[in-house]
């Protein structure tokens, strides 16, 4: 049995395939190494929602059989993963992190599981979430079949929601990457709020078959890593089309960063208002000396500003009627009242009372949004904002008091974007950029047009190679 | 003498009590009928926005049905 050093804890992809083929260690070492560091620190973060070590050590035996073949199948051969509890895994609980659905087992694989499977990833976990992702909206972190999501830079601290427990088990080194999704904010405010980096792609470039649906014309799934360049290569492998689910874009994604636009030929837009007022004051000098990197890549700055057009009522709206038409069965059977979050509950009851006429506007408006986002790319190519304008907030503290500067600053700047970026579908990647003064780690968003993550990951590339935020680590 | 001006340690005792005072009713535990009846007026509340808001006629909903 090889000694696993705790760097390899906290290795990229690319690296721990260099060492998987340089025979530093076996898969089925690695898998176990991983496997044992999940179970033992997972509960301390409330981020371990099934352990699958047996599964794990039976996928990377076959790993070690193909390399022993010289069957190299990619750079995730060999790599373990989590997965977000809402992922299907044939035979074993699928439990949506929620009580209602604690037995739920499918007989299938969800395409992503599917497909890592095919590359040699090899699934050490299901990771903790919050019930439902969130559908009906709740009030505090603790809304999970598992408690509330722990930071590993401070455990008083929320992990982020959604895919908690993908951010918080990437951050503290219990899994090289994880599977998250996102239909609002959820895989970019675990990323922000646990300093690791994640992409949401464009909407109908993964397949979400075998997934929890809470939003049909919002979900997506996207990879949480530790690096930009891990984003890359997990993208390439989960992204194509698939019959299965109705809203693939029927694309694939090559991840080919040296065929990105030249820096210098691109034109980053951003808000000076969001760095300087939007953000809490605790984090920005992090966020402008964030911004001061992307000025130095060489590409072309230009100051930008959403037109004024509700947002946040329109994704609201959406994810409320669908996620109530989603959930209708659970909330007419009454098991609705088993959810941790009386909010939660309350929200998904209420969302059966929004008309048709209401969810209609908002998708008109979601026309308009989409318009405006296509004339802003006329003149830009990337648009980059705080991913979250603070750090993690605190687990006591109710999720709808955070901080909002006073007096309320005139200039919108891109603060909608996170609405923005999910109303129209674009993709999103969140890129760790410092601490605030308490060391909390706080993260950039780069957006761009759709099915542009080549450009987003160029970008972030070059960001980690001019910082080292990426590559910090909690005091685990 | 009546005195119409505070004390900053004044001002702030006042502004503490009262924001606690705030806090403290928000955080009253609410009853699950009191917080559905919560839910079902900001569902109300948001119709009456999206009424406000105009959008041109000929502007479809942002989905696409693919026979």
């Amino acid at each position: 049995m090889a000694n696993i050093p705790d760097d390899v804890f906290f290795a990229t992809i690319a690296e721990l395939n260099g060492k998987l083929k340089a025979k530093e260690f076996s898969a089925v070492e690695l898998a176990l190494a991983f496997s044992e560091r999940l179970e033992k620190s997972g509960p301390r973060y409330n981020a371990l929602a099934l352990s699958l070590r047996e599964h794990a050590l039976r996928q990377a035996r076959e790993v070690d059989d193909d390399i022993k073949r010289g069957r190299f199948r990619g750079v995730l051969q060999g790599i373990p993963y989590g997965a977000k509890d809402l992922l299907s895994l044939a035979g074993r609980p699928t439990t949506w992190g929620a009580r209602p659905y604690a037995g739920q087992v499918f007989d299938f694989d969800a395409t992503v599981v599917k497909k890592l499977g095919k590359a040699g990833a090899v699934l050490a976990g299901k990771l903790a979430m919050v019930e439902l992702a969130g559908g009906g909206g709740y009030r505090y972190a603790a809304a999970s079949l598992t408690g509330p999501g722990l930071n590993p830079w401070d455990t008083t601290r929320w992990s982020g929601g959604s895919s908690s427990g993908s951010g918080s088990a990437v951050a503290a080194g219990l899994v090289p990457f994880a599977i998250g999704s996102e239909t609002w904010g959820s895989i970019l405010t675990p990323c922000a709020y646990c300093g690791v980096t994640g992409l949401r792609p464009t909407y109908g470039l993964v397949s979400r078959y075998g997934a929890m649906a809470l939003s049909w014309t919002m979900d997506k799934i996207g990879p949480i890593c530790r690096s930009a360049e891990d984003c890359g290569h997990v993208l390439r492998v989960i992204s194509g089309g698939d019959s299965n689910d109705p809203g693939s874009a029927g694309k694939s994604f090559f991840y080919a960063p040296q065929y990105a636009r030249k820096l210098s030929d691109l034109r980053v837009g951003f808000a000076p208002v969001d760095f300087a007022e939007w953000a809490e004051p605790t984090a920005r000098p992090a966020f402008q000396a964030a911004l001061e990197v992307v000025r130095g890549l060489g590409v072309k700055t230009v100051e930008i500003a959403l037109p004024d057009l509700p947002y946040s009522l329109a994704a609201g709206t959406i994810i409320s009627a669908e996620g109530a038409a989603v959930f209708e069965p659970l909330i007419k059977s009454g098991q609705v009242d088993q959810l941790a979050d009386q909010h939660q509950i309350a929200g998904l009851k209420a969302g059966l009372d929004i008309a048709a006429k209401d969810y209609l506007k908002a998708m008109r408006i979601r026309s308009l949004i989409r318009e405006a986002m296509r004339k802003i790319f006329i003149d830009v190519d990337v648009l980059v904002s705080p991913s979250v304008f603070g750090p993690a907030s605190k687990i006591s503290d109710p999720l709808n008091r955070g901080f909002r500067p006073k007096p309320e600053p005139k200039d919108r700047g891109l603060r909608d974007l996170g609405a923005v970026g999910n109303l129209a579908g674009l993709p999103a990647l969140s890129l760790p950029c410092g601490f605030t003064s308490e060391k909390l780690p706080v993260s950039i968003q780069l957006v761009g047009r759709s099915f542009s993550e080549n450009n987003l990951l160029a970008l972030g590339v070059e960001f980690q190679k001019r910082t080292d935020w990426h590559r910090r680590r909690p005091p685990v | 003498m009546v005195r119409a001006t505070m004390t900053r340690r004044e001002l702030a005792a006042a502004l503490a009590s009262s924001t606690s005072l705030v806090r403290a009713q928000e955080e009253r535990k609410l009853t699950p009928e009191e917080v559905l009846a919560q839910e079902k007026a900001d569902v109300r509340s948001e119709s009456e926005q999206l009424e406000k808001f105009n959008v041109p006629m000929a502007t479809e909903p942002a989905f696409i049905f693919r026979p």
